[in-house]
């Protein structure tokens, strides 16, 4: 499965290559189309879950700060972490689970009803038509998302803080930038960059791989599910450690 | 048109394919001429699809020389194999369209993706195509809306939109009903008489093959056992070939066990 | 494929030389397009030199067909060889098209 991963993630940059260079067409609209099964459908869901850890971030630190009689870092706590882990994280989570799966099934369909055999006799490069489009779907949105999600994140930890643990709502906002700097902004959103790409070339490698009818679907789905987390946990710790530890 | 003009369109040359230690196919040699309908027969798992298979080049044999069009397409890398697949198509057994897109974009696909083609000549070729295989009017129906004989037509229209040289049709005419198969024997007829182009068609429907074939091809556990003339296939003494053509139950084609090792494997143990 | 234009007449005989397919069908596009903006009432188009015309070629002559129906232009084939006729055969479009055997017999039939 490594072979095939490494083969067509090559494919499919030499594809991208090929098309930047003019020597063939990018499928711009099937592109946009992905961009939209990807992004905009995943965009309630991955809001939601953020919103969520938002609040359970603001929770779950309140008690803690408390006892030091620092209620009010809270804020700090929240936007550090969202911005720097949770958002990337969680989006990430929820991209893997909605579109990941459904981008092996889909392709993994493809391949046992014949369609992508018939497109590669057709002389049309199943990894152009197919894979490319939804690799950069996922490369251009997870950090649109990403930041989407880190927004109602911090919105779900303002909501706690003001409510509950009576912090000046003012106070808090300023406290959440003053908290952060630019780099934890951009780190987190690099990687959910990297994040989207092993997504998606992880995803469209068990569908293209899909044997033996409807049960290779099912098990090939399950695989990709399981090898986009363990890729994308793993990724995170890689760069966690080149861009906070190791410096 | 074409650069390379050899006078067959196809040569296969001592094509041997194994898949693990089991040989599906064993020597097999065969030439066709431009211009002619080669029909290959064969009982089910006899290899006729897996040779197909090799002819498109979606399998590579063991040894051997596949030569489609005067291409060595064994020696071939994507990009060569996909300029001569460019020349000739593919009617697959269950028409394989894209179930995303509707009849009429399936059928326009191969000419978009040639890149040559606007949009408003791909959908007037559309209709022309459709009206072929007694289609028009379905082109925005979506190949899950309409049956299995429809789509395999469907994918017959799209396998001539690019008007290939060669066409291969797998099982083209099963699950369709008696005028149907009569309809696209004869569009296969008028393709290779009128057009001249090439045609290879597997199928195990004996009416149909007589009726269209130049040349036939007869596949035993992955050998050829006969090819000729429908003439001297019909005149062809192999008892196999005879039970095939006839179609008899009972024959040197074995189906069931003897009684002997029939009751043995009922009774053994494992 | 090249394209030639002489005037019979008032007619315009268009002689095409070369395999009318996917490389050179936009050409005859182009080429009919200007014909059919500039509203070209009769239009004869000489098939000696065809040998081979494919379906996005017969596509080709169909639009422009299509765009002579609001002025009422007429459109005449000639010379066709019987491989270039049988492509039109298959698809039935002898039936929309006025095919003549040479170019005499297309004029006539297009002052009529």
């Amino acid at each position: 499965m490594l072979l095939a991963y490494t083969s067509l993630t090559l494919r499919a940059f030499a594809s991208i290559g090929r098309s930047l260079s003019g020597r063939s067409t990018l499928r711009v609209h099937a592109t946009f189309v992905q961009m939209v099964n990807v992004g905009v459908n995943s965009l309630p869901t991955v809001g939601l879950a953020c919103l969520f850890m938002g609040l359970v971030l603001a929770m779950q630190s309140a008690g803690q700060l408390a006892q030091l009689g620092a209620t009010e870092r809270v804020a700090d706590l929240v936007s550090f972490a969202m911005l720097r882990e949770i958002g990337p994280l969680i989006t990430a989570v929820v991209v893997i689970g909605r579109s990941g799966s459904s981008i092996t099934a889909e392709l993994g369909t493809m391949k046992v009803s014949e369609e992508i055999e018939a497109l590669e006799v057709m002389a049309i490069d199943p990894v152009r038509y197919l894979v490319v489009p939804r690799l950069l779907a996922m490369i251009i949105m997870m950090p649109c998302l990403t930041i989407i999600g880190e927004a109602l994140g911090l919105f779900g930890g303002w909501l706690l803080g003001v409510n509950s643990l009576s912090l000046d709502p003012l106070l808090y906002i300023t406290r959440s930038l003053q908290a952060v700097d630019l780099k934890d902004l951009y780190t987190g959103l690099f990687k959910s960059l990297v994040f989207g790409f092993l997504i998606g070339s992880i995803a469209c490698t068990y569908g293209m791989e899909v044997r033996d009818g409807a049960e290779g679907v099912g098990r090939n789905t399950t695989q990709s599910v399981v090898s986009c987390l363990l890729a994308m946990l793993g990724m995170d710790a890689i760069l966690t450690a080149i861009f906070f530890f190791a410096t | 048109m074409s650069e390379t003009k050899s006078t067959h369109a196809l040569e296969v040359r001592g094509l041997v394919k194994k898949f693990g230690p089991r040989t599906v196919l064993n020597d097999i040699s065969f030439t066709l001429k431009r211009g002619e309908i080669l029909v290959i027969m064969g009982g089910s798992g006899c290899g006729k699809s897996t040779l197909l298979r090799h002819l498109i080049g979606v399998l590579k044999p063991n040894e051997g020389e596949i030569h489609v069009l005067g291409t060595d397409i064994t020696k071939l890398d994507d990009d060569g194999l996909a300029k001569v697949r460019r020349r000739f198509a593919m009617m697959h057994q269950f028409g394989a369209l894209l179930n995303s897109l509707t009849v009429g974009q399936n059928v326009a696909l191969p000419l978009l993706e040639s890149g040559n083609v606007s949009e408003s000549i791909a959908d007037l070729v559309v209709k022309l195509k459709l009206e072929l295989v007694g289609l028009t009017g379905f082109e925005h129906l979506k190949p899950s809306e309409i049956s299995g004989g429809m789509r395999k037509r469907v994918g017959m229209a799209r396998a001539l939109a690019l008007d290939p040289e060669l066409l291969f049709c797998d099982e083209p005419t099963s699950g369709l009903d008696p005028v149907m198969t009569a309809v696209i024997d004869q569009l296969t007829l008028d393709m290779v008489h009128k057009l001249g182009i090439t045609a290879v068609v597997v199928t195990h429907d004996m009416t149909s093959a007589f009726r269209i074939a130049n040349k036939m091809i007869m596949l035993f556990e992955g050998q050829i056992i006969a090819q000729g003339t429908p003439d001297e296939i019909r005149n062809n003494p192999d008892p196999r070939l005879q039970q095939f053509i006839k179609g008899e139950a009972d024959g040197p084609i074995p189906l069931k066990l003897s009684r002997d090792d029939y009751i043995k494997r009922l009774l053994s143990v494992d | 494929m090249e394209i030639s234009e002489r005037l019979e007449g008032e007619i315009p005989v268009v002689t095409i030389k070369g395999d009318i397919d996917l490389e050179s069908s936009p050409k005859l596009r182009e080429f009919l397009k200007t014909k059919s903006s500039s509203k070209c009432a009769k239009l004869l188009l000489d098939f000696t030199g065809v040998s081979y015309i494919d379906s996005s070629g017969l596509a080709t002559l169909i639009e422009y067909f299509q765009a002579t129906q609001p002025f009422k232009g007429k459109l005449a084939l000639s010379s066709l060889s019987p491989r270039v006729r049988n492509v039109f055969e298959i698809v039935r479009l002898e039936q929309i098209f006025s095919l003549h055997p040479d170019t005499n017999s297309a004029l006539t039939a297009l002052n009529s």
